[in-house]
């Protein structure tokens, strides 16, 4: 007993030595002293890499924020949020100590909690968080991390006073080039690796690795990036057969992105597979729209426009001649080049408020697709005989099954979504077959 | 061996002293005054919500107040005056006049929460507020609304949620009769109150005020008060109309146990709160939403 009471009496008896300095307290209030400090030391503010979205699915965004001292941040997106690309909004910030320190958006601001926004029909939105905890500070970088999603906020401290709106428009232009292409092949010091695909601000890399017994096998990796003024930024370095690659710039001739890092001969080169069709870029302009209505096989000939809607994505078919409202939607498969025709809600007639819906339609059964939206509709098929113009046909796309659509008929629709008939007063009849189009200029 | 143990005995007992010597307690202390300035609107709080009715009302976002399971983001500081004024003026103020200042600083909740979007459920339903024990009222959707034109109607609405979920926390401090539920007890249907077939005109000839009143026997109790006191006669006879002479009786019956609660329990009149209420709100046009007094 005495020797335990001796062991007991030693343990309680050495103070241990604090670790730190300071109780918990005291330190975490100097860290947010700290924290303030550098948030408000950047005169000309940060320009920022933002991943929102639950595994950073849909790319990163470049943001600027400038905070000062009385709790007040401003902050502009390239793109256009619930403001304006490039538009500044203010909003309050703040920094307090829950497990860590976290940095707090506290009041609203249109351009940053776009991100977080909730919708009836999307509850989660974006994924934005707007609380981040600081995970690491230098003199010229900050990083934060979502608390409640695990989002990446980037700071990097605007240390050449780079006029943000320039930076944006930088950016946007960068973007505006790239986004043309949706597949690139993938260059290792002079070895094609395979080929890589590009949907929402993320790469998503095709290369082969050999398994346990030596066989080939085919592999991706999705890596998330950032436009920047000259090209790209990885989410996270990216390493491949011992290289580590995370920056590229543009090389507009040779229309490629360059690996920037040192020791690494890389780059990504548009790719269009043998069966890619035609670019974003190609189908903008005027072309001759030849069709004929159900009732009989005489063929029309019109001129119709299509027009940029959505960069690299849609398009819109215009054609005074036939529609009686401003056109239809066309959408776009940049990794394919190819485009279609989806059932939509095209407009809303003035005199009466019903929906014009575009819906698929089998001439030969008599079948319409009532779906207010796709994926049923017609593709279209590029002839490339068609002495060196660009033709495309419209045909069944295979998604109906049960019928093949081999053009359009355009339905009224109210807003409880019963049928209230043909749209037997659009211009050019309400019934579309054998769409044909090609480009005149 | 008596002595052995007396000598141990001590042996310990100096030792667990020696070891429960504590460390200087430290001057400086942990807990450090902000240094932040209070804004206009922050001191604006502070004397209208604060000292005189003891509420904290927070229109910037605090993650950790909020529920966790929801997607949300927050409050504009301009559409968050407006609510504070209004607040202010149409409930707080309207229970003060009706019962003195006490009782709202009594019973009000301590904190007063903005959202500024909703809080919106994954079967298309959305919340509009909540009570979390008698302790905090949380309001969604702030950022929707417009200061600059603002609609009564809108108005109305947000004032349903506040007296409905202030309904709750006198419920939830003095318990009602037990008679209240067994009136129309076949038909709660807890979360299919909004499944589309269970529709309004139902719910009326059922002998609830609204669809939201079939969930369960405590939110039937607390739309009766809202929606009496907020959407005035008209509207309530419009209801007891439509639900037919059975739903009406019905209405009725609970109706009455609602007014005889709100009296015998809290000394509320129920027709006078709501005349209060209905002179405030026809005066709303002197409230300027857009400025801080």
């Amino acid at each position: 007993m005495l020797v335990i009471s001796a062991i007991i009496l030693n343990g309680c008896v050495q103070d241990e030595k604090d670790i730190f300095d300071d109780p918990a307290a005291i330190r975490l209030q100097k860290a947010i002293e700290a924290d303030i400090k550098a948030l408000t030391s950047a005169e000309n503010g940060w320009f920022a890499d933002f991943y929102p979205e639950n595994e950073h699915a849909i790319g990163g965004y470049v943001m600027h924020f400038k905070f000062t001292p009385d709790r007040k941040v401003s902050i502009g997106c390239e793109i256009q949020t619930n403001a304006p690309a490039g538009e500044f909004h203010t909003s309050e910030w703040d920094v307090f100590a829950e497990q860590s320190v976290i940095l707090s958006f506290s009041t609203y601001n249109p351009v940053f909690h776009y991100f977080s926004e909730p919708y009836a029909s999307d509850v989660d939105g974006r994924y934005g968080d707007y609380e981040f905890v600081v995970m690491k500070i230098s003199d010229d970088q900050i990083e934060l991390k979502g608390k409640k999603h695990g989002n990446r906020l980037i700071l990097r401290k605007n240390t050449d006073n780079t006029d943000p709106q320039q930076y944006f428009t930088d950016v946007a232009q960068i973007e505006d080039t790239l986004s043309e292409f949706g597949m690139f092949g993938f260059v290792l010091e002079g070895t094609r690796m395979g080929v890589t695909s590009v949907v929402d601000r993320t790469f998503t890399i095709g290369y082969t690795e050999k398994d346990e017994k030596e066989e080939e096998v085919s592999k991706t990796k999705k890596v998330a990036y950032t436009f920047t003024p000259t090209g790209i930024r990885f989410y996270e370095p990216f390493v491949f057969n011992g290289k580590t690659m995370q920056n590229f710039v543009w090389q507009k001739a040779e229309e490629k992105y360059v690996c920037t890092d040192e020791n690494v001969n890389a780059y990504f080169d548009v790719y269009f597979p043998s069966d890619y069709q035609l670019r974003y870029g190609e189908l903008v302009g005027t072309w001759e729209m030849r069709y004929h209505g159900a009732s009989t096989t005489t063929f029309e000939t019109v001129t119709a426009t299509i027009e940029v809607k959505k960069k690299n994505a849609t398009l819109n078919l215009k054609c005074d001649a036939v529609f009686s409202f401003p056109g239809i939607e066309i959408t776009f498969d940049p990794q394919k080049g190819i485009i279609s025709i989806l059932n939509q809600n095209a407009a809303v007639q003035e005199e009466t408020g019903y929906f014009i819906r575009v819906c698929a339609y089998d001439r030969v059964a008599g079948y319409l697709n009532t779906s207010s939206t796709g994926p049923v509709g017609i593709v279209g098929v590029w002839n490339k005989d068609a002495e060196g113009k660009r033709q495309i046909t419209f045909v069944d796309n295979g998604v109906w099954g049960t019928y093949k659509p081999n053009g359009i008929l355009l339905r009224l629709y109210d807003s409880a979504n019963t049928s209230m008939g043909n749209f037997t007063s659009n211009k050019g009849g309400y019934r579309l077959n054998d769409i044909t189009i090609t480009k005149m200029d | 061996m008596k002595e052995v143990k007396l000598y141990l005995i001590m042996f310990l007992m100096a030792g667990i002293c020696w070891s429960c010597k504590e460390d200087a307690i430290s001057d400086e202390s942990i807990f450090k005054d902000s240094t932040k300035e209070l804004s206009e609107f922050d001191k604006w709080i502070l004397v209208n919500y604060t000292y005189p009715y003891n509420i904290v009302f927070k229109y910037k976002m605090e993650d950790i107040e909020s529920d966790h399971s929801y997607q949300l983001v927050p409050a504009d500081p301009d559409k968050s005056i407006a609510f504070a004024k209004f607040i202010k003026y149409l409930w707080l103020d309207a229970y003060a006049e009706h019962k003195g200042v006490d009782f709202p600083r009594m019973y009000a909740p301590r904190v007063i929460h903005l959202i500024g979007s909703g809080a919106y459920n994954s079967n298309n339903t959305y919340l509009l507020g909540t009570a979390e024990e008698g302790l905090k009222i949380t309001l969604f959707r702030v950022n929707d609304f417009d200061p600059v034109n603002p609609s009564i109607p809108e108005i109305k609405d947000r004032m349903r949620t506040l007296y409905h979920e202030f309904s709750h926390i006198l419920h939830q401090k003095k318990n009602y009769s037990e008679e209240f539920q067994k009136i129309t007890n076949d038909d709660y249907i807890l979360n299919d109150w909004s499944s589309s077939t269970a529709t309004l005109q139902i719910a009326y000839e059922k002998g609830f005020v609204s669809r939201y009143a079939r969930k369960e026997p405590n939110e039937d109790f607390v739309e009766i008060i809202a929606r009496y006191v907020v959407y005035g006669q008209e509207n309530w006879d419009a209801i007891l109309k439509a639900a037919g002479t059975d739903g009406a009786a019905k209405i009725n019956q609970k109706f009455e146990i609602v007014q005889n609660y709100l009296t015998v329990s809290w000394g509320i009149d129920i027709n006078e709160l709501r005349r209060v209420f209905e002179t405030r709100l026809d005066n709303m046009d002197k409230l300027d939403l857009t400025h801080l007094d």
